[in-house]
């Protein structure tokens, strides 16, 4: 009976496809293109700023995936010193639940602080990542990294490079941050710099208050009846009470050219904590990089 | 289920295989004519009808053969890492004739492409020495016995025990010596051939084929058919309406095969809805700049013998479960036979990756809460019992 069933679908199927055939509904052809139907991608990946925002998703620039370890403590990246040994570490996820990636190429990197600055490369390993939900991923890369002898305040860029992907928008992620005592005004400086083509860019600025929020947990989400929780897409705005002041607000910056921005984030009266402050530097095409501030008051 | 790709054949045992059914193919031709002239001489449309219903059958063992028979399994599942050095996508044809010419293939959407093997290049062959004695229990050993004194029929730098597990694959097997078939091997294209002494026509090349539908369809068409010849010998008891019926039917399924079959050629090995398959992958290309990248690739699949491959009968991979980029290179390195060093323990790795992902648990894992995020853990995933694991201490750092 089963054989039968199964003949009639596979009657059906066949009349539904040679209908839908004679109809136009021709497969695309695939000339010149070695294209084989059996290939398979995997989908590597850590949280990447210009991709989220690529979907419309507020980010932060201090990137949950990228850490910095002094020997095997987990140290802030706004509070290292000159000309010491580091270690930094990426965690890498993988969307694919069928396809994992062997002897991946993890490049790490290093900019001045501030949005679009010039890369410094750090180094290179490679690291093996499981299918998702599989022991082996997130997998973990390893970086060894000795500061600049200048002191200041540094980005770090993890940039994936698999043999294949399906989506290869969200293998660059960077942390950019930095933490300031507000002292009536919290202060900060960062560059916005210009090495990605030879035309200009017309540089304004997004100032947002967004964080990743807390995990709710997973029977919370399954007693909603969801298979995944929803994302917000709109970022807390700065709160009323707080002043943020970029000086300058806009600026154009040459091919090859870095140039400072003052940040002066002025607390409400009372307020004590931690806050931080996303600052987005967006040209004409899009972002150009961003950083976060965090203002502390004791 | 591993998501792998389609696949519609059955390979059969060394022990169960049989040859292609031409003498039942031949009987039904001729009981098909017989019932024809027979039941024809009574009533025309009835006899015509019988004798394509027979003929049906005839077609539906020979694709039975095709799909269950015609491969003979060596051994399971196996993975092999190369680069694609020659590719046959399925031809498809709009005339009908052409579609039912069984020995051109045209039904057969199979896409299919020769795989050149890691370490070695298109030049390099077996020894003829060992392929005269291919069918010998004592060929392999002695081929690694030759090995040394083999190059440049066989990489310089390459030990035959590094390379014997993926030699083995592509060269005729004991299980099957008894079944007195062929092993002519793949062979590379006329701009390969060096005809070098003491060399054969077997090169180091894997054929893979990743199935398309179009001989099961085929059956399932002519299974229908069938069905449909049947009813119009049948329907001719009716009074009246009877033989106009049973034209009509007949008309009509032979209709069908006339529109099924170029339609079918064109029903080939398509990209699965879901998932995450698809992609270009750059071949072999002796016109291309040296330095241009080629694209190395891990195929997995069951591991048969084609016994319709006449002439260049060889074993494969058949059908193709799944294949992954795993890394490039400049194809002028990989034409002087300098491929990236520790490709095997990248292979071994990935077996073992795709061992968990194959297993039953692993579906079952996945569809577990927390990993049902889309985008990024952290955004639209969820705290289980255990979190998102951070980064272990690196250790001691050595610089």
């Amino acid at each position: 009976m089963s054989k039968l069933h199964k003949l009639i679908c596979d009657a059906l199927a066949l009349l539904r496809y040679v209908i839908g055939f004679q109809l136009g509904q021709k497969k695309p052809t695939s000339d010149n293109c070695v294209c084989p139907p059996a290939l398979k991608k995997p989908d590597p990946f850590l949280y990447s700023q210009q991709y989220l925002m690529s979907l419309g998703l507020p980010v932060t620039w201090d990137n949950p995936d990228i850490y910095i370890f002094d020997g095997n403590t987990i140290v802030d990246p706004h509070n290292l010193q000159a000309n010491t040994l580091y270690t930094v570490a990426a965690r890498i996820w993988n969307s694919s639940p069928d396809v994992p990636v062997i002897n991946m190429k993890v490049y790490f990197s290093y900019l001045s602080f501030g949005a679009g600055t010039q890369s410094h490369p750090i180094g290179v390993t490679t690291v093996d990542l499981a299918a998702k939900g599989l022991p082996g991923c997130p997998a973990f890369a390893y970086m060894p990294w000795t500061t600049p002898s200048a002191l200041g305040h540094y980005c770090l860029q993890v940039l994936l490079e698999p043999p294949d992907d399906i989506n290869w928008l969200n293998n660059l992620g960077q942390r950019n941050t930095d933490v300031t005592q507000a002292q009536s005004p919290a202060t900060f400086s960062f560059k916005v710099g210009n090495h990605l083509g030879d035309r200009p860019r017309n540089v304004t600025f997004k100032v947002d208050c967004y964080a990743i929020p807390p995990l709710p947990a997973c029977d919370v989400i399954f007693a909603a009846g969801a298979r995944s929780r929803d994302i917000s897409k709109t970022a807390p705005p700065v709160p009323s009470g707080w002043n943020v002041v970029l000086t300058p607000s806009a600026l154009q910056v040459l091919f090859g050219d870095e140039k400072e921005v003052t940040a002066e984030i002025t607390p409400p009266a009372g307020f004590h904590g931690t806050m931080p402050f996303n600052v987005t530097a967006i040209d004409d095409y899009g972002a150009v990089g961003g950083v976060t501030l965090t203002v502390e008051v004791a | 289920m591993p998501n792998w790709y389609p696949s519609w054949t059955q390979c059969s045992l060394p022990a169960n295989f049989r040859g292609p059914p031409w003498a039942g193919v031949l009987t039904s031709a001729g009981v098909a004519l017989l019932l024809g002239f027979l039941i024809g001489s009574v009533a025309l449309g009835p006899g015509i009808a019988a004798a394509l219903a027979v003929l049906c059958i005839g077609g539906m063992q020979f694709c039975t053969w095709w799909l269950n028979v015609r491969l003979i399994c060596l051994g399971g599942d196996r993975s092999v890492i190369g680069v694609i050095y020659h590719l046959e996508p399925p031809v498809p044809t709009d005339n009908p004739i052409t579609a039912l010419n069984f020995t051109n293939g045209d039904i057969d959407t199979d896409y299919s492409f020769n795989l050149l093997l890691y370490e070695f290049v298109p030049q390099q062959v077996l020894p003829q020495s060992f392929v005269a004695n291919q069918w010998s229990a004592s060929a392999f050993p002695q081929l690694a016995v030759d090995w040394p004194s083999l190059p440049p029929l066989v990489p310089f730098n390459v030990p035959f025990s590094e390379v014997s597990d993926e030699v083995n694959l592509i060269v005729a097997q004991q299980s099957m010596a008894s079944l007195g078939l062929g092993f002519g091997g793949q062979n590379v294209d006329a701009v390969d051939q060096t005809n070098a002494p003491g060399g054969s026509s077997q090169h180091f090349l894997m054929h893979c084929e990743i199935e398309g539908p179009g001989m099961h369809d085929l059956l399932v068409l002519l299974a229908v058919l069938l069905g449909i010849f049947l009813a119009a010998i049948f329907v001719y008891a009716i009074p009246v309406v009877g033989p106009i019926l049973t034209w009509v039917l007949t008309i009509l399924a032979f209709l069908a095969l006339l529109v099924g079959a170029p339609a079918i050629t064109h029903d080939d090995a398509g990209l699965p809805s879901g998932g995450d398959w698809g992609g270009s992958v750059t071949s072999w290309d002796p016109t291309q700049n040296p330095d241009d990248l080629v694209d190395i690739v891990y195929v997995f699949g069951r591991w048969v013998y084609d016994s319709l491959h006449t002439g260049y009968e060889s074993n494969e991979l058949h059908p193709v479960h799944y294949m992954v980029k795993i890394s490039s290179s400049p194809q002028g390195y990989l034409s002087k036979g300098f491929w990236p060093p520790g490709l095997f323990e990248t292979q071994l790795k990935y077996d073992a990756q795709f061992g968990v992902i194959n297993s039953p648990t692993t579906i079952q894992i996945q569809a577990e809460p927390q990993n049902g995020w889309k985008i990024h853990p952290l955004l639209d995933g969820c705290l289980a019992t255990t979190p998102y694991p951070e980064p272990p201490p690196p250790g001691p750092v050595i610089v």
